[in-house]
């Protein structure tokens, strides 16, 4: 019967599903990949600002490396190896990146989204994953 | 009896596979971009010097409108098919997305944020997309279809949510918007693939579909108790969904749980959505859907109430989500199948429309007694069991559903 063949039919339904969310799952690290490394603030950079250091590398090490690159560490966020960081000398961002930061922000407004068929504005929420340095 | 023309003898456009991607990719745009705009809170309220009740407010706003409008933007949908609902409603959106950077004042913010955005995403949502695959998709893989469906609109919040986080960060938020609005407007080819509108039924089953008027139709649902039934049952799924999005997280981080424990658990719930979304359409076709629904309310009332009597942890917190995430959306596809299936596909779009606004109206509730109840007793105890009772409630409101073709007596007696 004709109407087996269809999409969806068992295994080509299951296919087309996982080819589906592959494409959309790669078009979507592209356009992040170009989005965050956008977002990088310039060697030069100076001020408050967003550390990200490997997870792995744990806080002592971390604060050690902030400190070494002449900045004063403000505080974690409750992402493991960021930091928010604050440094005055020109050539800041690009000290942190030679002391291991693999990447340092001016604001990553990072946080849970989950807004299903019901979107709000819960401001404990807000303040609660808040990361702006 | 009549069957389905082959794939390989239709055009590109009209293949299944074809319709399926496109509309699935539209789901995942519009579901996704609306996700990401609690990003903008801060960035928003802050550019203008506004408290975050503008925000609140406009965001209310679009919920608001969003579930007026869908039973209204089901029935254009019905009349005018839903490519031209989906590409008008995609234009409305992308219009309110893109003006919100140009909205400096409350007034204008409602208007973009708020009203412009709601009837677009009403206009350009999954029910529309479900409408054309319940004409385009013979009857044994609609509910499959349903199910991918709603699995790309919760791939759609997971994936945009981090996207415009990034936009924000490199291109700060007014860019990021108007970024946002033109990623709409990459709906506006793909809606040529979901042409058709009540007539157009691609599919033997549908050709028996009744000759009734729209209000002939609604007075038929409206007097059908399983769909009465099903339209109270969605109002649960609204209220524990909505409650738990907004209300969870702080209600962790004040029990002693880390906020990223808080934060990786609304992670971990929408991206176990996207599996349960899918698995419950596969069910769908495979199950009756009443019992489907039935027991994933009833898993959800087991999950809160585990959640409440165990000691919270991380462990405990990473398995509500997990489970939780599975029954998310789950409810989606078998709900939207038992439409189809009760009164055909002739007007899906207005009645399932009908029932999600049922569902619009419970989140509301979820989110503003969760307030109250939180501002008089100091805790969310209440509305946790209140989540659990109606979830024992809907389990038992899905057991009677007639799961057959509504009864041609009471449509001829609501004609008359």
């Amino acid at each position: 019967m004709a109407g087996k063949r269809h999409t969806g039919s068992g295994r080509s339904g299951h296919r087309l599903a996982l080819v589906l969310g592959a494409g959309i799952v790669l078009a979507w690290l592209g356009a992040m990949t170009l989005a965050v490394r956008d977002a990088a603030l310039p060697p030069e950079a100076t001020g408050t600002v967003l550390a990200v250091f490997p997870s792995s590398l744990g806080d002592d090490a971390a604060f050690a490396a902030m400190t070494r690159a002449g900045g004063r560490p403000i505080r974690p966020t409750w992402l493991p190896g960021i930091w928010v960081v604050s440094g005055d000398e020109p050539g800041f961002a690009g000290r942190l990146e030679a002391e291991g930061a693999v990447g340092v922000y001016g604001d990553l407004p990072i946080g849970p989204q989950l807004a299903g068929c019901f979107a709000w504005v819960n401001t404990k929420v807000v303040k609660l994953v808040d990361m702006r340095p | 009896m009549t069957t389905s023309p082959s794939p390989d003898a239709l055009p590109f456009w009209q293949r299944p596979a074809t319709i399926i991607v496109a509309g699935c990719l539209i789901c995942l745009t519009s579901f996704g971009v609306r996700s990401s705009f609690g990003l903008f809170t801060a960035p928003i309220s802050d550019a203008h010097g506004w408290p975050r009740e503008v925000f609140g407010l406009a965001l209310a706003l679009q919920n608001l409108l969003w579930g007026l409008a869908q039973p209204f933007a089901g029935a254009a949908a019905d009349r005018f098919g839903t490519a031209r609902v989906l590409a008008v409603g995609a234009l409305i959106y992308a219009t309110g997305v893109a003006l919100i950077p140009y909205s400096d004042t409350p007034g204008l913010f409602y208007l973009s944020a708020g009203m412009l955005s709601g009837i677009g995403i009403a206009t350009a949502s999954f029910a529309i997309v479900m409408t054309a695959f319940s004409r385009r998709m013979p009857p044994e893989r609609r509910s499959w279809a349903f199910g991918i469906a709603t699995s790309a609109s919760s791939l759609g919040q997971f994936v945009f949510a981090p996207l415009g986080q990034a936009f924000i960060a490199a291109y700060g938020w007014q860019t990021a918007m108007l970024l946002l609005a033109v990623l709409l407007l990459f709906c506006l080819p793909l809606t040529m693939a979901l042409r058709g509108n009540a007539s157009d039924s691609t599919h033997a089953d549908d050709a028996s579909d009744p000759e009734v008027t729209l209000g002939g139709a609604l007075a038929w649902a409206l007097r059908h108790r399983s769909y009465v039934l099903l339209v109270f049952g969605f109002f649960v799924c609204g209220f524990q969904l909505a409650f738990i999005t907004i209300h969870m997280p702080p209600y962790l981080t004040e029990s002693g749980i880390a906020a990223g424990v808080a934060a990786g658990a609304i992670a971990i719930v929408g991206l176990a959505n996207v599996v349960g979304s899918y698995i419950s359409g596969i069910l769908g076709g495979r199950l009756p859907k009443r019992y489907l629904l039935s027991a994933i309310y009833f898993g959800r009332a087991a999950a809160i109430t585990g959640f409440l009597l165990v000691p919270l942890s991380t462990v405990s917190v990473f398995t509500f989500a997990v489970v939780m995430g599975l029954l998310w959306l789950s409810t989606v596809p078998p709900t939207a199948g038992l439409v189809a299936l009760m009164f055909g596909t002739r007007y899906m779009g207005m009645l399932y429309g009908i029932v999600f606004f049922s569902h619009q109206v419970g989140s509301f509730l979820g989110v503003w007694l969760g307030g109250v109840l939180y501002d008089r007793m100091g805790n969310y105890d209440a509305v946790w069991w209140l989540s659990v009772a109606l979830g024992l409630f809907a389990t038992l409101v899905h057991l009677p559903i007639r799961e057959a073709r509504a009864p041609d007596a009471i449509r001829d007696s609501a004609a008359a």
